[in-house]
């Protein structure tokens, strides 16, 4: 898997997950730290775009592979190093938004509920199938999916493997909004820009910053941090 | 508009039940009066001898929030008609009315902006008439809320949706709110009241 980053030059940039067709995951850490962190902070840029490289967003770990690699002891050291990638896109310091096209399965659905928002094509496919393969999803799935879904959808998805259309996950909640294929990118980045188009680079980064404490900080804490990066934005600074 | 001397907010006790009126019609603006008030107000209402407390704008709107230019000014220390320490305060007085020991209702009718939505965010319950319009607008005016509404917001609605909410600052109309979780509930603006206090005594009970 490559990832290939293209700025925009609107501030709405492009990561594109690429290792065609399928944009199979080789490995569960999947990227370089540094590589990622640099294309979240990249100057200048306020909002950011992933998507699959050509028919399909990924469908996931690459079965045959991951049966090898499951035999070497330092997997489990592979696999947290992976979750702690996933972990910086749930965290982005802009908004992210993932742009589904075909299959979207395992962890590649996983990648894309990390993001802040799911834009999908009509015809794009999602769903957990590790549960036919005697596996289940290790790439925390089942909390990111519980995150914008009901329970009981996680619970079906995760226990059935069932592969869903757009209009059910969108039905579900699992994403945004579904568009004719055509208009899917057209769409995104209006979106986007509709969100970060007339603000400043700090103001996003501010704002992304206090919805990341409103989580990950005691109530005080995120409260007395959103003051200072108010008066930060407020004083242009 | 209130005078400068007029206060800003009506407290009173019906039955078992508070009600605290935002009372700066048309718009229940809160300036820097409004805010003093309101702090002086905070610490005395854990102790009130109620079972629950609503609160409502006085006329058809909640309240408008803070004034964008009261607000600038105050920010950069000129002459300010809205100083940082007022909204320093306020969010700690804010944070007082999400701790009180009584379920407390904030009953919304048309406008509910800025300052105003992050008092309604710090009530445990929000009931809504149907002409409600809700909204985080600072991003708007190049700023961004400071009085807990970032942080309440994504606890309230998910990490996805207050991304959009608080960067586009787009207004909500009260369906759309009920749908994705900002209000508990939305009424006939004639039951607005009587709604939110027949909500308030139920959890109360």
């Amino acid at each position: 898997m490559k990832l290939l980053f293209t700025p925009g030059a609107d501030g709405i940039g492009t990561l594109v997950l690429s290792n065609p067709p399928y944009n199979t995951f080789d490995q569960p850490c999947f990227a370089e730290r540094s590589e990622l962190e640099q294309v979240l902070n990249h100057p200048g840029q306020k909002a950011l775009i992933l998507r699959g490289e050509g028919r399909h967003f990924s469908h996931g770990a690459d079965p045959e592979k991951l049966r090898e690699q499951l035999r070497d002891p330092g997997f489990q050291h592979e696999m947290d190093r992976g979750k702690e990638l996933l972990a910086l896109v749930a965290d982005a310091p802009i908004p992210t938004l993932a742009l589904v096209r075909g299959g979207c399965l395992g962890a590649g659905l996983e990648v894309a509920l990390c993001c802040h928002f799911r834009f999908a094509a009509s015809s794009a496919l999602f769903g957990f199938p590790e549960v036919e393969l005697g596996l289940v999803p290790g790439f925390g799935g089942p909390l990111f999916l519980d995150g914008v879904a009901a329970r009981r959808t996680t619970v079906d998805l995760l226990l059935s493997g069932r592969m869903i259309g757009a209009a059910e996950a969108d039905a579900l909640g699992i994403v945004d909004r579904v568009f004719p294929a055509a208009a899917l990118d057209r769409s995104a980045h209006d979106f986007l820009h509709g969100l970060v188009g007339k603000r400043t680079v700090s103001q996003v980064r501010a704002v992304m910053e206090t919805i990341r404490n409103a989580r990950q900080l005691p109530l005080a804490e995120a409260l007395r941090r959103e003051t200072e990066l108010f008066l930060q934005v407020a004083r242009g600074e | 508009m209130a005078s400068e001397g007029s206060p800003r907010l009506a407290l009173s006790q019906d039955g078992d039940i508070a009600r605290l009126v935002l009372d700066s019609p048309p718009r229940n603006e809160m300036d820097q009066a409004f805010f003093r008030d309101f702090a002086a107000l905070a610490v005395t209402l854990k102790e009130l001898p109620v079972r629950g407390l609503v609160i409502h704008g006085a006329g058809r709107h909640f309240s408008s929030g803070a004034d964008v230019d009261a607000l600038k000014s105050g920010v950069a220390g000129a002459n300010p008609a809205l100083s940082v320490e007022t909204l320093l305060t306020a969010t700690e007085s804010f944070q007082m009315v999400s701790v009180l020991p009584y379920p407390s209702v904030a009953a919304i009718g048309g406008c509910c902006l800025g300052s105003g939505l992050e008092l309604a965010l710090a009530c445990r319950w929000r009931v809504a008439a149907s002409n409600a319009v809700l909204a985080l607008p600072e991003a708007s005016f190049d700023l961004m809320p400071g009085c807990g509404g970032t942080v309440r917001l994504p606890r309230l609605v998910g990490r996805g949706r207050a991304v959009e909410l608080l960067l586009s600052g787009r207004f909500v109309a009260a369906a759309e709110a009920l749908e994705i979780g900002l209000v508990d509930a939305v009424v006939d603006r004639r039951e607005l009241l009587g709604a939110a206090r027949r909500l308030v005594e139920r959890v109360a009970a």
